[in-house]
């Protein structure tokens, strides 16, 4: 048993390494790392320049465009992205649609879209949660009538997260009310400049629009959009939030913000005007923290080394989102409590302010802090609730 | 004994509760916030005629008189209606210190301005890098040719920015501690006004060598005097946010539970599921143990024992930052998306509560202060 990384896993890293210094401006590099919003813009060019590099779909097949990567560098590539505070990439195209056109698409759509999504071309959102279905997601109700060659679509979509920046929305529907609510469903993607379609801001707890509502009105949409078959829906929307779980335990970006929190620890004074850090209490909290970050790495670890002999991660992946999510919040409440009063303030809304005559005696590092920790609440309820998580564990896993 | 509520106290409770129905429903509320400024002024002298300001106050000054019960009844309700009034701050605070501090001419002089007159003070209590410790004071008066000057940074003032003055208390070579009043117009030190995650507002003040007459020194008193009264103020107004802290989990544990049994999935209220339940009940406990600490620590200031009052405070706002915090997680949970919107009232009261578990001292630090008193 070893993590030894192979000379090929090194020289690889120092290659991420190499990229990433040359194509990450410092601007960028802080606004991640403090938590500033990232534009439209931004990511876009980032990802464009990840993809010149032929690091944009590290998990796609080669015939697709995609590199192909063990999964000792995707977790390395995933490390050094997360580590050096390059923003996020946007996973509704490059890890969500794009794994379900490779599977289920036909080659049609296939060479239409995948070039695209690789390219940052289209930017994708995700067409699932409604107003009355969340965690019971089959009983949604948007409905799809076939008429002709096109679907007319109505309903609402909701927590659709920058669905104001899509050119592409994949999504669920009901073809049919027959037999269970899983059989009825389909997958279809639907192009945002349709007539009849409304995006709607929905602002979040820290004050940022990041989600919307999506209203569907008489939406034509070419019944070639569908993926797979009519009502398989649910079937490749499984096989897509398997997907999504591994991808928001987000190791790499948990393991980037504890050492963060280390440093702001190495900056703050406790109550007695000692370096936090030396702080009994607070260094066990953070011990505790990084206990459980560790056992979340090589669980995940344990799941990529068994996909590297050809094994599919299964149901057991859930406990990656429970734990990871968990932990993405823990953190985050911890950072409050390591930055103190300075921690409360609502900086988005202060951002706006008028900044003459200010004294800026508040240090960069907390900026942000309370916003992260209210933005971080949604970690436990999206991808499937925590709660769902645990209903899939026990069911698939512990035969209960 | 007696832990209830008397008939005077449940007639501030329903006056308070039937002021908020009528004056600050959410959507109400929504209005005001995003006024300029005017609607929050009126709803705050519309509800000083309920005789809201008099009542933390003697009789003598032009208060009310009422007592620590009266006061935190009061305040409970404003967690519980997300009151934008800083009443704590504007009120509680700066009229705490008039009381402990000033001599009886000031003491009735400015009690009188600040709850029948519309004049605002604000106590800067908090320095960067003493983190919660009010104790610490970091802040210098110093004397040059016989004149006073001022230097140091204040932080997180709140209710600041809607004030007349604000008093800055300081340090002196010699140990001596000032009171001193300053114009808060004044254009001789740097000032940042911000938003704090509840909508209510905060001033960070830095003063590099401001000067202010001795007029303006409301106090002066030596340094071991001052930590013995501070003190005495701090665990009032703890109570007082672990007060509206309890209006504020109160209310949640009402909206929860409201949605659990309204809101359905898999065919059945999601409330129907016994994991859901426990969870429930688990919060129900919680709410109420809260009321309990709140009791005791009310009791513990009418007995006059400083070692039981500081205990007491304490265990108010660890529960506060640890088992209160954990709970109204939960809330925001089991609302799901719904929870995390703000367009729901439900993640305006985690808001308050986050701010609120934060304020005057986290759980560390109320652990450590409790256990400095309770060694043996």
């Amino acid at each position: 048993m070893n993590i030894e990384f192979s000379k090929d896993d090194l020289e690889f890293q120092q290659k991420v390494r190499n990229f990433i210094s040359k194509n990450l401006s410092n601007e960028l590099r802080n606004k991640v790392a403090n938590g500033s919003e990232i534009s439209k813009e931004e990511i876009i060019s980032w990802q464009k320049a990840l993809h010149k590099e032929n690091l944009f779909a590290p998990g796609w097949k080669k015939e697709f465009g995609g590199a192909e990567l063990s999964a000792s560098k995707r977790y390395i590539l995933d490390q050094e992205l997360a580590l050096a505070d390059t923003p996020t990439i946007i996973p509704f195209g490059v890890t969500m649609i794009g794994p379900v056109l490779m599977h289920y698409g036909t080659p049609k759509q296939q060479s239409f879209f995948l070039p695209k999504i690789l390219n940052s071309d289209h930017w994708w959102c995700q067409g699932y949660s409604e107003p009355g279905s969340g965690s019971d997601l089959a009983s949604l109700k948007t409905k799809a009538i076939l008429k002709g060659d096109k679907y007319i679509i109505n309903g609402t979509k909701t927590w659709t997260t920058l669905a104001q920046y899509a050119d592409w929305m994949f999504c669920l529907v009901r073809t049919s009310f027959e037999g269970k609510p899983q059989e009825g469903i389909s997958f279809i993607m639907i192009d945002m400049k349709t007539k009849g379609i409304t995006v709607d801001p929905i602002i979040t707890l820290d004050g940022a629009h990041e989600i919307n509502t999506v209203y569907l009105e008489d939406v034509e949409v070419p019944r070639e959009n569908i993926i797979f078959e009519e009502n398989k829906g649910w079937t490749v929307a499984k096989f897509l939030l398997s997907h999504e779980r591994t991808s928001i335990a987000a190791v790499g970006k948990s393991i980037s913000a504890v050492k963060k929190l280390k440093q702001i620890a190495n900056i703050e004074l406790n109550n007695e005007g000692s370096l936090l850090i030396t702080d009994k209490r607070f260094r066990d909290r953070l011990t505790t923290l990084e206990m459980d970050l560790k056992a979340l790495e090589f669980t995940e670890l344990r799941i990529l080394s068994e996909e590297n002999k050809g094994v599919a991660p299964g149901p057991e992946a859930s406990l990656l989102k429970i734990r990871g999510s968990e932990i993405q919040q823990r953190i985050t409440e911890l950072t409050m409590n390591a930055v103190g009063y300075y921690g409360i303030s609502n900086d988005l809304a202060n951002s706006n302010a008028d900044r003459s005559n200010s004294n800026q005696f508040r240090p960069d590092y907390s900026q942000n802090t309370a916003a992260n920790y209210l933005n971080m609440r949604k970690t436990t309820i999206y991808g499937g609730s925590n709660e769902i998580q645990k209903n899939i564990l026990s069911k698939m896993v512990l035969g209960l | 004994m007696n832990l209830s509520l008397n008939e005077e106290q449940l007639l501030i409770k329903n006056s308070a509760e039937k002021f908020f129905l009528d004056n600050l429903s959410f959507e109400q509320r929504n209005k005001i916030l995003t006024s300029d400024g005017k609607l929050c002024e009126d709803l705050i002298l519309k509800s000083k005629e309920l005789g809201w300001y008099g009542l933390p106050f003697d009789q003598k000054f032009g208060g009310l008189g009422g007592n620590i019960t009266d006061v935190m009844t009061l305040i409970e309700t404003f967690g519980a209606s997300l009151h934008i009034d800083p009443y704590i701050f504007s009120l509680l605070l700066p009229g705490k210190i008039i009381e402990h501090f000033f001599d009886e001419d000031k003491k009735s002089h400015y009690l009188d301005k600040i709850i029948n007159d519309n004049i605002k003070l604000a106590y800067c209590f908090a320095e960067p890098n003493i983190r919660f410790d009010i104790h610490k004071l970091n802040c210098k008066v110093y004397l040059e040719e016989n004149k006073y000057f001022l230097k140091g940074k204040k932080m997180l003032v709140l209710a600041a920015d809607r004030a007349n003055s604000i008093i800055v208390p300081a340090i002196d070579k010699d140990k001596n501690v000032y009171l001193v009043k300053i114009d808060n117009t004044s254009k001789n030190f740097l000032s940042n006004k911000y938003k704090i995650i509840d909508d209510s507002d905060a001033v960070d003040y830095e003063f590099d060598g401001f000067e202010f007459n001795e007029n303006d020194i409301l106090v002066k008193l030596n340094y071991e005097e001052y930590k013995k009264k501070i003190s005495i103020i701090f665990d009032y107004l703890t109570l007082a946010v672990c007060s509206e802290a309890l209006g504020v989990i109160e209310k949640m544990y009402k909206l929860t539970l409201e949605y659990v049994k309204t809101r359905e999935q898999f065919g059945k209220r999601i409330g129907d599921f016994q994991v859901i339940q426990h969870r429930m009940v688990e919060m129900y406990i919680i709410k109420e143990e809260m009321r309990s600490l709140n009791c005791s620590a009310q009791v513990s200031f009418s007995n006059n024992d400083p070692k039981e009052r500081i205990k007491s405070i304490s265990l108010n706002k660890i529960f506060l930052d640890t088992k209160a915090k954990e709970a109204a997680q939960d809330c925001i949970q089991l609302h799901g998306g719904m929870g995390v919107a703000n367009e729901m009232s439900i993640g305006h009261f985690f808001k308050k509560l986050t701010f609120l578990s934060m304020l005057f001292g986290d759980s560390d630090y109320h652990y450590k202060r409790y256990e400095l008193v309770d060694k043996i």
